[in-house]
């Protein structure tokens, strides 16, 4: 199992106030997108939350399991398929989890259920096929909410370019920012390859102000992997 | 051993209450108050979905209950603002609009909840039946509800099969109903059974004689399943294949000293 400290030394900090030292994190995502949120949410632990698209199981690869359990994050997860139920209600009893169709909710409604104010620490969009998640995000623009920060499912390995290149019209618009295009990840199903398969955002309107805020502002990469991404804050 | 699993069914949960003690709340709609929320559309079950209420919720629980909490022997369902109590509350709540229930805001609903016996010993806990007096479910449902709907029923229940003729003159003549039927706590077969039961007498509106209604009566399939359910409960009761095990009938409100109750809350 990969932690943190072995990426980044256990003195690094994770964000401010939040060092490697005090709180060693045991990632259960795929590719770390539970650290990327850590790194850029705001330090204010009633800030930090989450809307999960595509929720999925409970725990492993679960990019909010360590969010919520080790880091207190609260939000709101949204899974179209109810065979992960059960396992939601035993393992993550009090986090909030609604079984039903992502693409035409009114995520105003969803969002003041755990926000008072209109802004949300981390969006991830992850339903299948990508063409639904970029339904879903469209319906999710609609709302008042910004996000700190956002992981799109692309898919784009499948071959099917199209959520990519509209997603990335529709958050450059609004005022987001591309900090790691075409994310890697080893998809042993399709490939025992590395595979493209997300993009990573940062909201602009986030206080620069802020050392990670900025460092995620000011860098950007591609096509490489989750690990190689977030090392780099070592240097 | 035995294990219960809670379901709360609505189209919102308001009340703390009831959200803390499901392990599911289930809605046809995405709606705010739930932790754990299963949206079980009423267009599953086509564009007549929306007729059965909470009947909706309740046949998709019965597929799938062995999925969502395998460990389950026993299966309380309560609904967003009412429970059937092991414990009577104290007579100070009694409703005086509705004599055969109390009215309890959500602080004392917790208390009251708190102090329950999650399994009775006997496996059941039925609300406790009121009396229809003379003219049986026939008045009585003639009064809420277009009486042409349970006439129409009946008959595509003996012409069906679904019940023989001598169930089905039981079923129109009873005197009693159980109030809210399908709250309670029952054993998991025994809800299964139930809803398969209620299922298939359901199909009545996927018949030409059925009547798709709009307004309050849009429901008019709920209101006929509450009824047969009603009927099948006592029936089970008085053929000893269920308990004399009967609890108090709880309502939430947001305002319970007023004794209001709001839309469709104010029948049984």
């Amino acid at each position: 199992m990969t932690t943190l400290t072995d990426l980044y030394g256990a003195n690094h900090r994770l964000a401010e106030g939040l060092s490697l030292q005090a709180a060693e994190l045991n990632s259960r995502a795929q590719a770390l997108q539970d650290v990327f949120a850590l790194c850029v949410a705001h330090p204010s632990l009633e800030q930090r939350s989450y809307l999960e698209v595509g929720a999925h199981q409970p725990v492993d690869f679960n990019n909010t399991f360590t969010l919520a359990s080790d880091f207190g994050w609260h939000g709101v997860s949204i899974e179209l398929d109810t065979a992960h139920a059960a396992a939601w209600r035993l393992r993550r009893p009090a986090d909030r989890i609604w079984f039903t169709d992502a693409i035409n909710l009114d995520y105003d409604k969803v969002l003041k259920e755990i926000a008072r104010v209109p802004r949300i620490g981390y969006l991830q969009l992850d339903i299948e096929p990508a063409a639904n998640t970029l339904k879903t995000l469209k319906k999710v623009m609609e709302s008042v909410f910004r996000f700190d920060c956002i992981t799109f499912e692309t898919d784009v390995y499948t071959g099917d370019t199209k959520p990519r290149q509209e997603s990335r019209a529709i958050l450059n618009a609004l005022g987001y920012r591309l900090f790691a295009a075409d994310v890697m990840v080893e998809f042993p199903p399709s490939s025992g390859n590395l595979v493209a398969f997300e993009d990573w955002w940062v909201d602009t309107q986030l206080p620069s102000n802020r050392a990670n805020v900025k460092y995620f502002l000011e860098r950007s990469f591609e096509g490489v992997t989750a690990p190689k991404i977030l090392c780099q804050q070592e240097a | 051993m035995s294990s219960l699993v809670t379901f709360a069914l609505g189209h919102k949960f308001p009340f703390k209450s009831i959200n803390e003690i499901a392990d599911y709340c289930l809605s046809p709609v995405p709606c705010s108050g739930a932790t754990r929320l299963l949206v079980i559309p009423d267009e599953r079950l086509g564009v007549v979905g929306q007729s059965l209420s909470e009947y909706s919720q309740l046949f998709w629980l019965a597929e799938n209950i062995r999925g969502l909490a395998p460990e389950a022997t026993h299966v309380r369902i309560v609904h967003y603002r009412r429970f059937c109590s092991t414990e009577p509350p104290d007579p100070k709540f009694r409703n005086a609009y509705q004599p055969w229930a109390s009215m309890l805001g959500d602080e004392d609903a917790r208390d009251l909840l708190k102090r329950q016996v999650k399994i009775p010993a006997s496996g059941f806990l039925f609300n406790t039946p009121a009396t229809f007096g003379d003219g049986g479910v026939l008045k009585q449902y003639a009064q809420y509800h277009e009486l042409e709907d349970l006439l129409l029923f009946a008959s595509y229940l003996t012409a069906s099969s679904k019940m023989s003729k001598e169930q089905v003159i039981k079923f129109l003549t009873r005197s009693e109903i159980v109030p809210s039927c399908n709250i309670g706590t029952f054993p998991v077969q025994y809800f299964v059974d139930q809803m398969v039961q209620l299922g298939s007498a359901a199909e009545f509106m996927f018949h030409h004689r059925y009547i798709n209604r709009a307004g309050y009566q849009r429901r008019n399939m709920g209101y006929l399943m509450e009824r047969l359910q009603s009927h099948l409960i006592i029936d089970d009761i008085e053929n000893q294949r269920a308990p004399f095990s009967f609890g108090s009938n709880v309502i939430l409100s947001e305002d319970p000293a007023s004794g209001e109750i709001t839309g469709t809350d104010k029948q049984m």
